[in-house]
């Protein structure tokens, strides 16, 4: 997925200029060795802003519009467009994850609500607290590319939900991928995402129905 | 005399079974959404008809909070409509949920439901339901969505994310 690169580089101890004060008359004080995440490898809310407001999005393919009758249904469709290019281009993923698809899990996840009753997940894509930490674990499982200083009310917000959700289930398909030993089908990936592939749940049918309604309604 | 008594009489039971028939009715009537046939589903039923819970999904890993409800209705001829809440929920949400309905439906001998997607037989299913008393009944339908639920005077609607909903019932502002 991922090009191997360096992501990580260290920075040797150093001295930096502080204001002085009667503890540190002379105004410098030593930083410690420490490790800095590259540019490129991480994304935080301003560079999320940043990419968002100047990607080209003329040409990149976008989900089908006013298909479902709900209310609010097409709000994120630039940020799903956006978002869904931008990873499928940084991890060259292939087959690439579908904007239908992620509209979908999106409806099925939160009926397009920003912010459903959930005192466990948050936002319009349910991402838990748990995956709000894995996401921004630099050891952590998606640590070759990870989010930095997102918090869980930034996940009320489409504009940073939207990101962290494409990602993460960028992260889902390879790890459906790597559970099934195949290329997974949209559905397998979503069923990953919702942490119901091998789950021995009699419910992994109907947990399914209002995705699968969802993006036929979509593809038609 | 005696003949008219016995007549009188059999006057009223007639009149008593007609009642007993009305309040086991079960009246579903179809309408369109914009471009979607028949995905709007009025249903009048009798409480006793329905059951509802909240299952666990059991999902794996940060997914360990799913819950579905999952509501079952007996229609008049001894087959089971499930359906469904939209979206899944966290245990303490989907209770909360649970509750709202049940206040409507113990307190009512006849309920109006708006719900969602088209009724179609689901011939795979080998899922019995039981209703107290009345007994176990095979699922034959593929779920619906739940969208409301009406009593005579109180209403509890979880439809906000809609554009449409069912003739005489209200879209919530949730």
């Amino acid at each position: 997925m991922a090009k191997k690169s360096k992501k990580i580089t260290i920075v040797h101890t150093h001295p930096r200029r502080v204001k002085p004060s009667v503890k540190n008359p002379i105004g410098v004080t030593i930083v410690d060795e420490h490790l800095r995440r590259l540019p490129g490898t991480y994304l935080d809310e301003l560079e999320i802003y940043k990419i968002a407001n100047s990607y080209k999005i003329k040409n990149i393919p976008r989900p089908s519009k006013n298909k479902l009758n709900m209310e609010g249904e097409n709000k994120c469709d630039d940020l799903i467009a956006i978002w869904t290019d931008y990873f499928n281009n940084l991890f060259s993923i292939k087959p690439p994850l579908d904007v239908d698809m992620i509209k979908a899990l999106v409806g099925s996840e939160s009926e397009f609500i920003l912010n459903p009753k959930n005192p466990v997940a948050i936002g319009i894509a349910q991402i838990t607290k748990e995956t709000l930490k894995i996401i921004q674990d630099p050891n952590g499982e998606v640590k070759g590319f990870i989010f930095n200083k997102i918090s869980q009310k930034d996940l009320k917000n489409p504009d940073i939900a939207i990101p962290v959700a494409v990602r993460w289930l960028a992260y889902k398909k390879e790890r459906a991928e790597s559970k099934l030993g195949r290329a997974a089908t949209h559905e397998e990936i979503i069923l990953e995402y919702k942490g119901l592939l091998k789950s021995k749940s009699d419910y992994k049918k109907n947990a399914l129905k209002k995705y699968r309604g969802l993006y036929d309604k979509l593809k038609k | 005399m005696i003949s008219l008594r016995n007549k009188f009489t059999s006057i009223i039971t007639l009149l008593f079974l007609v009642s007993c028939k009305t309040k086991d009715a079960f009246e579903i009537k179809v309408y369109n959404l914009n471009n979607e046939p028949n995905a709007l589903n009025l249903v009048t039923v009798n409480p006793k008809n329905i059951v509802h819970e909240c299952i666990f999904l059991n999902a794996e890993a940060e997914n360990k909070w799913r819950y579905q409800y999952m509501m079952y209705i007996l229609n008049d001829q001894k087959e089971v409509i499930p359906v469904m809440y939209a979206i899944h929920q966290e245990k303490s949400v989907c209770n909360e949920h649970l509750k709202k309905v049940e206040k409507i439906i113990k307190q009512n001998d006849l309920v109006k439901l708006c719900l969602r997607e088209i009724l179609k037989n689901d011939s795979t299913s080998a899922e019995y339901i039981k209703f107290g008393q009345l007994g176990k009944f095979p699922i034959k339908f593929e779920p619906l969505t739940f969208g409301s639920i009406c009593s005579a005077n109180k209403c509890y609607n979880s439809n906000s994310a809609w554009t449409h909903t069912c003739p005489g019932f209200q879209i919530s502002n949730d």
